[in-house]
């Protein structure tokens, strides 16, 4: 090939492209739902609203304009970042976001890392010990997983390990009220008190993180142990694994060569979907341990009858998914021959 | 290649019945059910009238589970709530079923720009933040019950499509829907008489995963506010209620709601993964 | 065991499945191999041809256990060696062609990588060397712009040139011993040829023993000078391969040449019936429901082979009463 890095640039351009449409079509949803099922106006100004101020709103929000004008105001609104006003907080809802977006990016991280070092290696030895402890464990755990409510397990978690053995710091928020925050430099708290060398607010930080990040981690282990587990002994019952016992391989080159490389692509996919997945669910853990990220602040603008922040936060979800996707989709690119041939 | 099994391959009909009545899953939905359905014999109390002198009552002999804090008995509370939680989520999933069964039939059979929109479609929907698209939703079309089993049922749509789709697609070019189309049949009774009986099989070994999926959906959502208004006894709603004494040490108002919470989903999604293994099994025999 | 006798194989038993109720694939199969010899194995799918050769080099399936017989192999029981000792020999001393040559290679490996890298593990060069050495053996078996080709992944490949690189893969090592499991497969007819010829003549040259798995008769005329007839798990008959097909002595070798030479006028012969599965061993004969000759005896009693000329046994009552 002429070009060598044509191939993977055509890719990411050709998975960039169908990311701006799944996102476009997020937008058009939202708009959907926001201008043409609900109404706005009615949401401002309270149904007693006489007919002149109702008119003048009306006039003033661009709502007597025809539709696809409408629409396409919008999504320009959107590209540019203006998410609208928040009508509790008075204040631009993309300067909340910014605001609160470290706090959630903190405690999404922090379960993704709990997931990808708890629940894949968990799925590996279940496959390599179909009937051993561990796998047990892991079956165990996933039945519990997948029904319990997330929520739910964080108030268990708060009663024993806050209440009953004073292991962790209260559940409201993310850092103990007597400390002072570390210098902002990323917004996260462990990473800054780290930087600032304030060892009483990395304890503090990393107390108030452990137990809301477990919560939230373990709605979603149980689908990442699950796909590496069948992917594994599929993978371990292949051909080619086959073959490579009957060329006498040794068993560490087996599975640490041959077999894992082919793990990675379904397990990352998971990964993507589990982050999305984790966006979603962390509304109902902040609520739980008072964490004052994205999914607070969704919650309390629905207590304000404020849709414009949740709608907001969801547009960002959307995007760190989409992103989180594309991430999938490059290792896959890099590693497996036949999604380059494509 | 059976041949020769001269060895018992089938049990009788009545084991078969028996093991699927007495499997733990099964015995905890009819457990739950008998006690949404006798709630008012089983409890002396009212779900929903508080009783200011007893809040905050631990589980005695009058309150087996305690009382929350508006002095309400929780549970009389929680078996009223089974009623709430239980048909708000069987009834979104199956208004998600009836939408997606026909829906991935026709993406499916169809082809071309119908399937290529439709599975667009559910491509951004997956991108949705599910909890988060559910308050948009609700803070903009208003907060209750029917738009909360809508929402849910809205959600539902993209694994059925999906899945019907897939079944449907390899039997499009099969010899038998081949043979119907040779014997004069039009698509759409095609459709109907083929390939829909063909996809009931996943789609029911499905229905439970997504109601286990649902019930947690339910209870997360009231528990943020959504959907039922506080006294409204429901799962939830009750948790959340409960949320705010967990830190002085008063486990049962959350504890017992979480607890049929989670018997529910637990037991609805065993329940859907033995039916999925059985259907795998009688597929490789 | 004589001198000149590289493997054999005596009174192998073993069963796949579920544990409450496994099928015995195997049942005490004995046949040997000599050295330079080119065996081949014949019959119809599920009358446990493959099994037999995992045994040989224990690689049955989870599911699968060996219960009893001895794989002798230089004299050394394979079935009792150690497996550090097993894997030495797996691969350098004896090699197995699968079937599907592109699912037996690693989908996320170049495929020359794959071939150097049982090089590299078995004598121990440099991955240089080793690379090299994958490239001329892929070259020697016949693929063209082996350098380029070498860097492909299997996916790369056609059907018969994966098969090309399984056998430079098997070959690498100058094997004693080589097992071709069905290696035409799913191939193009001229392919087929080309990939028989292949093994043949590298066989040949390196003076690497032979065991042709096959359903085909006409592979194994082609290839082998001497068969063995398998049925249900047991061998039926065996013997060198010119007299076996000029004289069949088993029913059910007689019909499997009927099938491979119709005779003038007559429809295309096929044995009715199939194989049994056998979830119990049966008392008598198992080809009993199938053979048109079956007696009351075959009923009643397991037949045992019989030496009906030299090196020609045969296991059947009907041959014995004759």
């Amino acid at each position: 090939m002429r070009y060598p890095w044509l191939a993977p640039l055509l890719y990411i351009l050709r998975r960039a492209a169908m990311i701006f449409l799944v996102l476009l079509g997020v937008c058009t949803v939202t708009f959907i739902v926001t201008r043409l099922l609900g109404n706005p106006v009615y949401l401002l100004v309270g149904q007693q609203a006489n007919k002149e101020i109702l008119d003048n709103m009306i006039h003033q929000m661009g709502l007597d304009r025809p539709l696809y004008e409408q629409y396409l105001r919008y999504l320009w609104a959107v590209a540019r970042g203006d998410l609208g006003m928040s009508r509790y907080t008075f204040r631009p809802v993309l300067e909340d976001i910014r605001l609160r977006l470290p706090a959630t990016f903190e405690l999404v991280t922090t379960a993704m890392l709990l997931i990808v070092f708890g629940g894949v290696p968990l799925g590996v030895l279940a496959a390599a010990r179909p009937r051993g402890i561990v796998a047990r464990f892991a079956q165990f755990l996933s039945q519990l997983g997948v029904s319990m409510p997330s929520f739910w397990v964080g108030l268990l978690l708060i009663y024993f390990f806050f209440f009953r053995l004073h292991w962790f710091p209260a559940p409201l928020g993310r850092l103990s009220d007597q400390i002072a925050a570390p210098p902002r430099v990323t917004g996260l708290l462990v990473l800054d008190s780290l930087l600032a060398r304030d060892h009483e607010a990395l304890r503090s930080a990393v107390g108030h993180l452990v137990l809301p990040a477990v919560t939230l981690a373990l709605g979603s282990v149980p689908a990442t142990l699950q796909i590496t587990r069948t992917t594994l002994l599929q993978i371990l019952a292949s051909d080619y694994i086959r073959t490579a016992r009957a060329y006498g391989m040794p068993a560490r080159t087996i599975y640490f060569r041959y077999a894992l490389k082919n793990v990675v692509v379904p397990v990352i996919t998971v990964l993507a979907m589990t982050f999305g997945y984790l966006m979603s669910g962390t509304v109902l853990v902040e609520t739980v341990f008072a964490w004052p990220g994205l999914g607070l602040y969704a919650v309390d603008a629905m207590n304000h009858f404020d849709y414009e922040p949740i709608v907001g936060v969801v547009l960002l979800s959307a995007l760190f998914y989409a992103l989180a996707y594309l991430v999938a989709d490059l290792v896959s690119f890099a590693v497996d021959p036949r999604i380059r041939a494509q | 290649m059976v041949e020769a099994p001269a060895i018992p391959l089938r049990r009788p009909r009545w084991h078969t019945i028996r093991r699927w009545l007495f499997c733990p899953p099964v015995i905890i939905l009819a457990l739950l059910l008998l006690g949404a359905a006798f709630a008012p014999q089983l409890s002396r109390y009212d779900p929903l009238t508080p009783s200011p002198g007893e809040k905050l009552q631990p589980p005695s002999l009058r309150h087996w589970f305690g009382t929350d804090p508006y002095g309400m008995d929780i549970f009389s509370r929680v078996l009223y709530a089974t009623r709430t939680d239980l048909t708000v989520a069987v009834l979104s999933v199956l208004l998600g079923i009836a939408a997606g069964i026909p829906l991935g039939a026709l993406a499916g059979y169809l082809g071309g720009w119908v399937d290529e929109a439709l599975t667009r479609l559910t491509e951004v929907m997956q991108a949705f933040p599910q909890i988060l698209f559910a308050m948009a939703v609700m803070a903009a079309l208003g907060n209750n019950l029917v738009n909360l089993v809508l929402i849910l049922a809205f959600l539902n749509v993209p694994v059925y499509l999906k899945m019907v789709r897939s079944v449907t697609l390899p039997l499009r070019d099969s010899d038998f829907v081949l043979a119907a189309r040779c014997a004069g049949h039009t698509t759409g009774s095609l459709v109907l008489r083929h390939i829909i009986p063909n996809t009931l099989v996943p789609v029911f070994s499905q229905f439970s995963l997504s109601c286990s999926y649902a019930v947690q959906m339910v209870a997360g959502l009231s528990f943020i506010g959504l959907g039922v208004k506080i006294p409204h006894p429901e799962w939830g709603s009750m948790i959340s209620l409960g949320a705010n004494y967990i830190v002085f040490g008063m486990w049962w108002p959350a504890l017992f709601p979480g607890l049929a919470t989670f018997l529910a989903a637990f037991a609805l999604h065993d329940l859907g993964q033995r039916m999925r293994r059985t259907i795998l099994r009688e597929a490789e025999a | 065991m004589s001198e000149e006798t590289l493997l054999q194989v005596r009174e192998l038993r073993a069963v796949v499945g579920p544990r409450e109720q496994p099928v015995h694939a195997v049942r005490g199969v004995s046949f040997h191999v000599r050295r330079g010899a080119r065996v081949g194995v014949i019959g119809e799918s599920g009358s446990g041809k493959s099994m037999t050769a995992l045994c040989i080099l224990r690689l049955l399936p989870p599911t699968g256990v060996i219960r009893g017989g001895e794989v002798l192999y230089d004299g050394q029981d394979l079935l009792r060696l150690p497996e550090s000792h097993l894997q030495r020999l797996r691969g350098r001393e004896i090699s197995l062609i699968f079937q599907n040559a592109a699912s037996a290679l690693n989908p996320l490996f170049p495929v020359g990588q794959q071939i150097a890298d049982v090089y590299r593990h078995h004598v121990g060069t440099s991955p240089r060397e080793a690379w090299d050495r994958a490239v001329s053996m892929l070259d020697a078996m016949g693929i063209p712009d082996a350098p380029r080709r070498a860097r492909a992944y299997p996916h790369q490949y056609s059907g018969g040139m994966a098969q090309r690189a399984m056998i430079a893969m098997a070959l690498i090592c100058s094997p004693r011993l080589l097992i071709a499991d069905e290696p035409t497969t799913g191939l193009d007819l001229t392919i087929q040829a080309q990939v028989l010829d292949l093994i043949q003549e590298q066989v040949e040259r390196s003076g690497t023993s032979l065991i042709l798995i096959s359903h085909d008769i006409a592979v194994i005329a082609e290839v082998c000078n001497e068969v063995v007839v398998m049925y249900a798990g047991e061998v039926v008959e065996s013997g060198p391969l010119s007299e076996v097909l000029q004289s069949p002595a088993h029913p059910y070798t007689r019909a499997l040449l009927d099938c491979f030479e119709p005779k003038e006028g007559r429809r295309l012969p096929h044995i009715p019936g199939r194989v049994p599965q056998l979830y119990e061993e049966p008392a008598g004969c198992a080809f009993l429901s199938r053979c048109p000759q079956a007696r009351e005896e075959c009923r009643e009693a397991h037949p045992s082979p019989v030496e009906i000329a030299p090196g020609h046994r045969v296991a059947c009552h009907i041959v014995r009463g004759s």
